[in-house]
């Protein structure tokens, strides 16, 4: 295919990721690894004291755990959803961020579930779901998604992964310890690149992006459910799945931008990751952002507008107690990335990169707008219970575990990094003119290659 | 007998009533409290024939029963001049002391046919002796059970035993009918019986249990001269239940809709053949991988 | 005919001892407590912090710790058999809102019962008022245990089922504490164990029918005590309320009774117009309320509570509109 002179120049340039990690890389990943460990400590005395150290109570049983939950699958599934639709798109800009793409999306999916089983009062019957499993629960829905999906996750990660392995395998140069060779030459399982195998690893990587992408409507459906299968007047409504699938999305870019911004500017990738890539994902955000927007409207405006006495009852809590967070994450949220994407010269990268990061923040709010208030206002009102267990407030442990998530998804991610290139390296080569020197991609527009 | 006589149903109220004991503040524990204390007997006569002598003994302390709990009450036989025990039966930790003695048993009766029991407690330590007396006629309930199309009813015989053994009617009385439930009597009808006989007219639309059968007790309650005198009868007069054992909808059983059943399955198995499709292709690459090695 | 009137009754003035366990009562009095509570048989039991007071038969006033209500060891029901039902029952309750002066006795003593802590209420006592004009008034609310229980169709491992006496039950060996069943109940009815209970330790075999021991970690809520109608007795709650408040009995024999007097259900809620809270919802419930007409007590009457109590009502909109007129009961 190509030459082994691009192939020595490419690796090159990424041997000193995989290699050498520098102080600050050091201090890093300590302080990450320091911050899941407090995650660990505040794990441990939930799980010995009971859930009592958290802040929720009898009414509102899911607090931060399951908003994080419900977010965290989401941007796990804007990830899949993502990379498998710029798998059948075939744009040279694209290969720079595809890998990045396709890692949060693992990684998401890995530390998801950690927050729902945070939630569980008794983890040690978790086996209790196989055992004794109900069909008719949503619970049960969730359980077979989520575990079919990780794997079909995985399994479609791996692929894409496969031929870079190849490269690091076949280059004995990388000064690497001897394991970590071993383990490239297993995970390479004899790829040469030649045309049958080729075509063999496109055909599977084919068939498994579009699974991935029905799977990703069809478990954010079943997460959307979870809510909207209940009586309760906050939750039972039927837009629930597509506004879900919607939000995640939302949130999904938003991460996928920050975390273009981060690689970027830690590994200086400025040559791969260019302009372009933030605003062709700035405008789907804003795109993402307007249906975001439009979906809350209705759910909101509808329950307004009928003006059901339960329905009444919520909202009004969430334009008095809430009237903040629901200005955050229902209006700036939706505005804010039309307004830095209508006005070119506020198009920055930086600038892009500050709303997503709104965007992140915001659609989280939205989450727990929607789990939340809803739990504190059921049809019969909360009486007869302390005072203080009536309004749900998170306590230290929720908050070190949630920011212990965070560290989590980071360390893991920067695992990665160290351990396969960010950048796939075989597409650049399929690829030499990927980018110009302007930083400006050579083709533009999209066309559908073919390989048959 | 004028005291008052308790009926099982106010029997279970009772201790229902011991158990809602509540804890006392701590600080009652030093504090002088004053009781009020009952001492009360009545008797009953029950469906075989057997007669009961119960006596109820409690402290009533701001309005909470507080039973007197393994006191031996003395039940006597007597006569204006002589007094024979019949029988002694400690109090329950409710404070109820039973004493229940067979049909056959032959009491001591005045001139008039009463059979006069006083019931005694003897003190002791700082609990003062208590003691009652009642005299009661002996008298038997007959039911006779009579089906017809236009209804069911039940003939009650009320007869009154004299000192020769004689059945003689009794004038009147008030009489009470019940049937039985779960945890309690349904009571059904009350008259005024004359000339010992009455007829009832039983109600055609009691379910009774799952056969239609009925437990129906016939009473005399709180009678001067009787007490309580209790007879029973099964019927087979009930519609039965109301409700047949409903049929239990799909999202509610073990098993599920087989709609979704079928649905997840083939979802399931869409998925799996995609993945085993991929693993197939990686092992046909490895395949090659290894034959281009052999060849090189 | 009584003849002669030595003492039936009459006064007694006692010091008022206290004492630790059953087995003091038999140090004092001498006398042993039975073969349920002997000693002996359970040399281990702990207190369980129930009292009953007993007076000896030589004058002396004593409480003693009572061993718990819920013990049954004889008529034990496994987990396994108390999905079944009692054969041949449907369960309802009806209770009568025109009775009800939040006296809480109801709540206490299921409290005691099921071991429960202060602050958990298998029976909440709210106050309702329908709309703006209406009075407000005092609503005992059990578990409605649905005939389409909602809780039930969410469960995923089949730790709440619905029984054939119209009992919802949970099986908290089973439960795995994901608490979607009590998110889904619109009645809220459901609590759950959040933190570790000296009485979860207590050692009796567990039964969903007594729901004691119970576990941390699992979702508790009211049982409609089939181990109490299982004895022929009344669930505590019924037994408990001083105003015969609650009816309780068997709708397949049509017959309800609140300890008191017993009626036919049927025309207790034909002749009270009986309704289900929030019947739109479909969910079928199996309690009966009676409106609250023609009260027996008036709605202050209900404030007759600790300060604690008292203070859980706040947050309704009743009492801060009469708080704010000043007239706040």
């Amino acid at each position: 295919m190509n030459s082994d002179y691009s192939r020595t120049e490419i690796l090159k340039r990424f041997a000193p990721i995989l290699e050498k990690t520098s102080t600050m890389g050091w201090i890093w990943i300590i302080a990450l690894i320091y911050l899941v460990g407090m995650g660990v400590y505040a794990a441990y005395i939930q799980f010995t004291e009971g859930q009592v150290v958290t802040g929720m109570r009898d009414h509102v049983v899911w607090g931060f755990y399951g908003v994080n939950f419900l977010y965290i699958l989401g941007v796990s599934y804007a990830g899949a959803f993502a990379s498998a639709i710029l798998h059948f798109i075939r744009t040279p800009w694209k290969i720079p961020v595809i890998r990045i793409i396709e890692s949060i999306t693992v990684l998401s999916l890995c530390v998801g579930p950690f927050f729902i089983f945070l939630c569980m009062g008794r983890l040690d019957r978790l086996h209790y779901l196989f055992l004794y499993p109900r069909i008719q629960s949503p619970i049960t829905w969730d359980v077979i998604a989520i575990t079919t999906d990780l794997i079909v996750c995985i399994v479609y990660l791996y692929l894409t992964f496969v031929p870079d392995f190849a490269i690091l395998r076949d280059h004995d140069e990388l000064k690497l310890p001897k394991w970590r060779k071993n383990l490239y030459r297993w995970l390479a399982i004899g790829y040469r690149d030649t045309p049958t195998q080729r075509k063999r690893l496109y055909r599977a990587t084919r068939a498994m992006s579009t699974m991935i992408i029905m799977m990703a409507i069809a478990v954010y459906t079943v997460l959307a459910w979870i809510f909207s299968l209940t009586l309760q007047p906050g939750w039972n409504s039927s837009i629930f799945a597509i506004y879900f699938i919607v939000a995640g999305v939302y949130a999904g870019i938003a991460v996928i931008i920050v975390s273009l911004y981060v690689v970027r500017e830690s590994f200086h990738l400025e040559d791969y990751i260019v302009r372009r890539h933030f605003s062709v994902s700035g405008f789907v955000m804003m795109i993402i952002a307007v249906l975001f927007g439009y979906f809350t409207f209705s759910e909101y405006f509808s329950r307004w507008y009928s003006n059901k006495e339960h329905d009444i009852l919520l909202l009004n809590s969430l334009f008095d107690r809430y009237f903040w967070h629901f200005i955050f994450a229902n209006y700036l949220t939706v505005i804010l990335p039309i307004v830095v994407m209508t006005f070119k010269r506020f198009r920055t990268i930086k600038n892009i990169s500050f709303t997503a990061l709104v965007a992140i923040i915001g659609v989280w709010i939205n989450r727990y707008l929607i789990v939340v208030p809803t739990l504190e206002n059921p049809y019969l009102p909360i009486q007869d219970t302390r005072l203080e267990y009536v309004f749900y407030s998170p306590t230290w442990v929720e908050w070190l575990l949630i920011v212990a998530g965070i560290a989590g998804f980071c360390l893991l991610f920067t695992v990665i990094a160290k351990f396969v290139p960010i950048i796939p390296m075989q597409e650049v080569l399929d690829e030499p003119e990927t980018v110009n020197d302007t930083g400006e991609p050579k083709i533009s527009g999209i066309e559908i290659k073919s390989y048959t | 007998m004028r005291n008052s006589l308790y009926k099982s149903i106010k029997y279970l109220v009772l201790v229902g009533l011991f158990f809602n004991l509540e804890t006392l503040p701590l600080s009652a524990q030093d504090d002088d409290v004053s009781l009020d204390m009952e001492f009360r007997f009545k008797t009953y006569k029950n469906a075989d024939k057997t007669r009961s002598f119960i006596v109820e003994f409690y402290g009533t302390m701001e309005k909470e029963r507080v039973p007197v709990y393994d006191a031996e009450i003395r039940f006597f036989n007597s006569t204006e001049d002589e007094e024979v025990l019949i029988g002694t039966a400690n109090t329950t930790q409710e404070g109820i002391s039973n004493l229940t003695l067979p049909a056959d048993y032959s009491y001591i009766k005045d001139e008039e046919g009463y059979i006069n029991v006083t019931a005694r407690f003897e003190g002791s330590g700082d609990l003062d002796s208590f003691e009652e007396s009642l005299a009661v006629r002996d008298l038997n309930l007959t039911l006779e059970l009579n089906e017809s199309e236009d209804g069911n009813t039940i003939t009650v015989y009320a007869n009154m035993i004299d000192n020769l053994g004689e059945e003689i009617p009794i004038e009147e009385s008030d009489i009470y009918f019940y049937v039985q439930g779960m945890v309690s009597r349904l009571p059904i009808g009350d008259d005024w019986l004359e000339e010992g006989e009455y007829i009832f007219d039983f109600p055609n639309d009691i379910p009774g249990d799952k056969n239609g059968t009925l437990l129906v007790y016939v009473e005399i309650e709180d009678n001067d001269d009787f007490g309580n005198v209790t007879q029973t009868a099964t019927v087979n007069w009930g519609t039965g239940p109301r409700l047949e054992s409903g049929k239990v909808r799909m999202l509610w059983s073990d098993f599920g809709p087989i709609w979704m059943i079928v649905l997840m399955s083939t979802l399931l198995i869409a998925v799996w053949a995609n993945i085993i499709h991929s693993i197939y292709n990686l092992v046909r690459i490895n395949q090659e991988g290894k034959e281009l090695k052999e060849t090189t | 005919m009584e003849k002669d009137n030595h003492k039936k009754s009459g006064k007694l003035r006692r010091k008022f001892l206290k004492l630790g366990i059953l087995s003091g009562v038999s140090a004092v009095a001498g006398v042993s407590l039975g073969s349920n509570t002997d000693p002996a048989e359970e040399p281990d039991k702990e207190e369980t912090g129930e009292k009953m007071k007993l007076l000896t038969p030589d004058g002396k006033l004593v409480e003693v710790d009572k061993a718990s209500v819920n013990n049954y060891p004889e008529a034990y029901i496994s987990p396994e058999e108390s999905r079944k039902g009692i054969p041949d029952r449907k369960f309802v309750m009806v209770i009568d809102l025109s009775k009800c002066k939040n006296a809480r006795a109801c709540v206490e003593k299921c409290q005691k019962a099921h071991n429960l802590t202060y602050y958990q209420e298998f029976m909440k006592i709210q106050l309702i008022q329908d709309h703006e004009d209406g009075e407000p008034y005092w609503l005992p609310k059990p578990c409605f245990h649905c005939d389409y229980p909602p809780c039930v169709k969410v469960c995923p491992t089949g730790a709440t089922f619905k029984r054939d006496d119209n009992i919802v039950l949970i099986d908290t060996d089973r439960c795995i504490g994901c608490k979607f069943c009590v998110t889904s109940c619109p009645y809220s009815a459901r609590q759950f164990n959040w933190s570790p209970n000296p009485s979860f330790d207590e050692e009796q075999p567990y039964s969903p029918e007594t729901s004691v021991p119970g576990s941390l970690g699992t979702v508790i809520k009211c049982d409609f005590c089939p181990d109490m109608t299982r004895a022929g007795k009344l669930p505590h709650c019924v037994q408990g309320c001083p105003m015969g408040v609650i009816y309780f009995g068997d709708k397949n024999e049509d017959i309800v009774t609140n300890g008191d007097e017993t009626l036919r259900f049927s025309e207790l809620i034909k002749d009270g117009a009986a309704f289900r809270y929030l019947e739109d919802l479909g969910t079928a419930p199996n309690v009966y309320y009676l409106p609250a007409a023609n009260r027996q007590f008036p709605l202050e009457r209900g404030f007759d509570v600790n300060d604690e109590v008292k203070a859980r009502y706040d947050n309704v909109p009743y009492i801060q509109k009469m708080k704010k007129k000043d007239i706040a009961p």
